[in-house]
């Protein structure tokens, strides 16, 4: 691990750089108290400080660990005043990209989402092949956001089909883009790259309007979290997570309880959570399929990142450092049968990330799909 | 120098040890191609401290062997050794100039094309003429996403760097070509660099390169003896996902995928590995993909152009049974 030095070199305050930080955030509100610090979940075993990188960032120094943030934001709901930190350390990076300072992979990750419209490198000809065999109705004002990995991870792609399956079971009337949808840009807005997020977020506006969409039910929490920004900027749809459609799909009576037995205990994605306060709907459905939800130690505002915002699904980190092996451990410690969320980037980074733990990883939609009924 | 200078096709041979490189040896056979369509002769370059290596270049099919030495040449110099190939170039004006996409050989392209006020197309994938005397060179561009053909219509030499493995190697002949040796002039102050001492990285491997890769994940438990073993047998190199990676079994240097290498192997086996897409986004460009796994749903059976549904050992033992040897 990397360490901080013992002698830093003193730094001279960077008026020109304060100045256009404080036109864009609102780090000249904090006042040093180390919150933010107390709260990280990477303070415990890696070298980011997050008290410090905003101190830095007050100079016009940007931290050595800046890129180490995944944007978990529980620095954001813990700060008493109120600052937005999640957004500094985008703009902290979004600084770095003029000066090409970097982590390897990235450049390669934000060409792939500009050329072929997703954060893989795949052919954007093959987004629609999550479908298989599943019918969507392809017409109405609704519209599925499939997103890249739902779109392209095999793994993902069962949550996508799992979705469609359960909007179908309800009779919901909806269309998709297939090979005609693009990146919501999360991942370039994480890494900093505002230019291209945007730039994103008009092709996609610009295809709803086409399309006649009046709401947008993602898949991913991160093209929520994205697409909702965008979108409330430009006038655009209302959008919703799937957890949030399929739960007033419950309310009005649409889809009833199944009579599964057993305990899951679920893992709050910290884009669906802390970033937009969904808790209570990923939660009643689980209920729904029959099964007992067991709550974990952190949970809701509290839950531990499993580490693959802020891009950290494109930089590789070390073991000892990785928050998504401690939080398996710790859902397999609440006795459960199993881990169920809802975010592909969880659970792409749980299976790869569980070690020896053997409770099995599953989304959502997968688990209540097939165990409720019309 | 313009567009109309004509000294002929020439190639740098970048010497390692008592070898070339073989990217070379691939642009000398591409040379030797693009020659024929020009009715020009192409001479292969070398630079160094002694000659004595030319006799495994002109088995490859050059006109020319011209050898540039000087004892201050021993190691590459991006400096010493622009200024040697540089005052040459100048000499002789060759209207082309074909160089390998190593670490060395974009050191030197970059300093000459300034050297020698001309235009460089660099990490080429694919070289052709444009009907005329104009090289294209092709570069992929956006990760990929598009390729653009990229001229020097005004400035000559016409400079390339070609990225190592598109193009093969001809197959070695009876020895062509003259050999001239000339001592160059050159002083201490044009080297930039010293070698203090020299260590190779051991066991750092570049998979990149690898035309066989063996590739094991979780399903391995860990049992990498008999995986290189057959990758041995294959003549080939191993690989690991993220999983098994993490366990301590293989180093990271061979870890496939988005966080790890991005491989173009002609075969890859991938063994025991479910086929996530961060990392099959490693072998997409792979010749041909055969996947074993107990899981018939597994992902990778997606990805494969054969796939084998059984248990990992057997299929191993059979396949090595097959191979023969020992």
């Amino acid at each position: 691990m990397a360490q901080r030095s013992e002698n830093p070199a003193p730094v001279r305050f960077d008026d020109e750089a304060w100045e256009a930080l404080a036109a864009t955030t609102n780090a000249n509100l904090c006042f040093q108290c180390g919150t933010c610090t107390a709260a990280c979940p990477l303070a415990e075993n890696t070298p980011l400080r997050v008290r410090q990188l905003v101190r830095e960032a007050q100079f016009g120094e940007t931290d050595a660990f800046l890129w180490k943030c995944m944007t978990c934001a529980e620095c954001n709901a813990s700060c008493p005043r109120g600052v937005d930190i999640v957004g500094l350390v985008r703009t902290l990076r979004g600084r770095e990209w003029r000066t090409r300072n970097v982590p390897k992979g990235l450049p390669t990750l934000l060409w792939g989402m500009y050329s072929d419209g997703n954060t893989f490198h795949l052919p954007p000809k093959q987004r629609a092949s999550w479908m298989q065999d599943v019918k969507v109705p392809g017409k109405g004002s609704t519209l599925l956001f499939v997103g890249c990995a739902a779109s392209y991870d095999p793994r993902a792609q069962r949550i996508a089909r799992s979705v469609a399956a359960l909007l179908n079971l309800a009779g919901v009337e909806y269309q998709v883009m297939g090979t005609e949808e693009v990146c919501c840009g999360e991942a370039a807005r994480s890494v900093g790259h505002d230019g291209l997020f945007r730039d994103l977020q008009q092709r996609n506006t610009e295809a709803f309007r086409k399309r006649g969409v009046e709401r947008v039910i993602a898949i991913s929490p991160h093209s929520f979290d994205a697409l909702k920004a965008g979108q409330s900027a430009n006038g655009g749809p209302e959008v919703v997570h799937y957890t949030q459609a399929i739960e007033q799909l419950l309310d009005s009576g649409k889809l009833t309880k199944g009579s599964e037995k057993g305990t899951v205990t679920y893992h709050d994605p910290c884009y669906l959570g802390r970033h937009n306060g969904v808790y209570e709907p990923p939660r009643r459905l689980l209920e729904l399929s029959g099964l007992k939800v067991v709550e974990m130690g952190n949970s809701r505002a509290q839950a531990l990142c499993c580490g693959g915002g802020g891009g950290r699904m494109w930089m590789e980190t070390p073991p000892a450092e990785r928050p998504g092996t401690r939080r398996v451990q710790e859902a397999a410690g609440t006795g459960a049968e199993l881990l169920a969320t809802a975010c592909p980037y969880c659970i792409s980074v749980f299976e790869s990330e569980r070690g020896s733990e053997a409770i099995p990883v599953t989304d959502v939609a997968e688990l209540i799909a097939g165990r409720v009924k019309a | 120098m313009t567009a109309t200078d004509d000294g002929g096709l020439w190639v740098y041979a970048e010497r390692r040890g008592s070898s070339f490189t073989p990217v070379s040896l691939e642009i000398l056979g591409k040379a030797k191609e693009l020659s024929r369509q020009l009715s020009v002769e192409v001479t292969a370059v070398t630079v160094g401290n002694d000659g004595g290596a030319a006799s495994e270049l002109q088995r490859y099919g050059p006109d020319h062997v011209l050898e540039l030495v000087h004892p201050l040449l021993a190691v590459h110099d991006g400096k010493a050794y622009a200024k040697a190939l540089g005052t040459a170039i100048q000499k002789a004006h060759p209207s082309t100039l074909l160089l390998g996409a190593t670490r060395n050989g974009q050191d030197l392209a970059g300093r000459l094309a300034v050297r020698l006020r001309t235009g460089l197309t660099a990490h080429v994938t694919s070289l052709e003429l444009d009907g005329g005397r104009q090289l294209v060179g092709w570069v992929p561009g956006f990760g990929g996403g598009i390729e653009a053909g990229i001229t020097c219509p005004e400035k000559r030499p016409q400079m390339v760097t070609v990225r190592p493995g598109v193009f093969l190697a001809p197959p070695e002949g009876s020895p062509t070509g003259d050999v001239k040796t000339v001592k160059v002039d050159l002083s201490e102050e044009d080297v930039g660099s010293r070698r203090v001492s020299f260590e190779p990285k051991g066991s750092s491997i570049d998979l990149t390169r690898a035309d066989v890769i063996v590739v094991g994940g979780r399903g391995t438990g860990g049992n990498f003896g008999r995986i290189e073993e057959l990758a041995r047998r294959l003549g080939g190199e191993v690989g690991a996902t993220r999983v098994a990676t993490d366990a301590g079994w293989v180093d990271r240097d061979r870890m496939i995928g988005q966080t790890g290498v991005i491989t173009r192997p002609k075969l890859v086996l991938v063994l025991g590995v479910s086929g996530a897409v961060q990392f099959t986004v490693g072998i997409d460009g792979a010749g041909t993909v055969v996947a074993v796994n107990r899981d018939p749903e597994a992902p990778i059976f997606e990805h494969a152009d054969l796939g084998i549904v059984g248990d990992l050992g057997p299929v191993v033992e059979s396949l090595l049974r097959s191979l023969g040897g020992a």
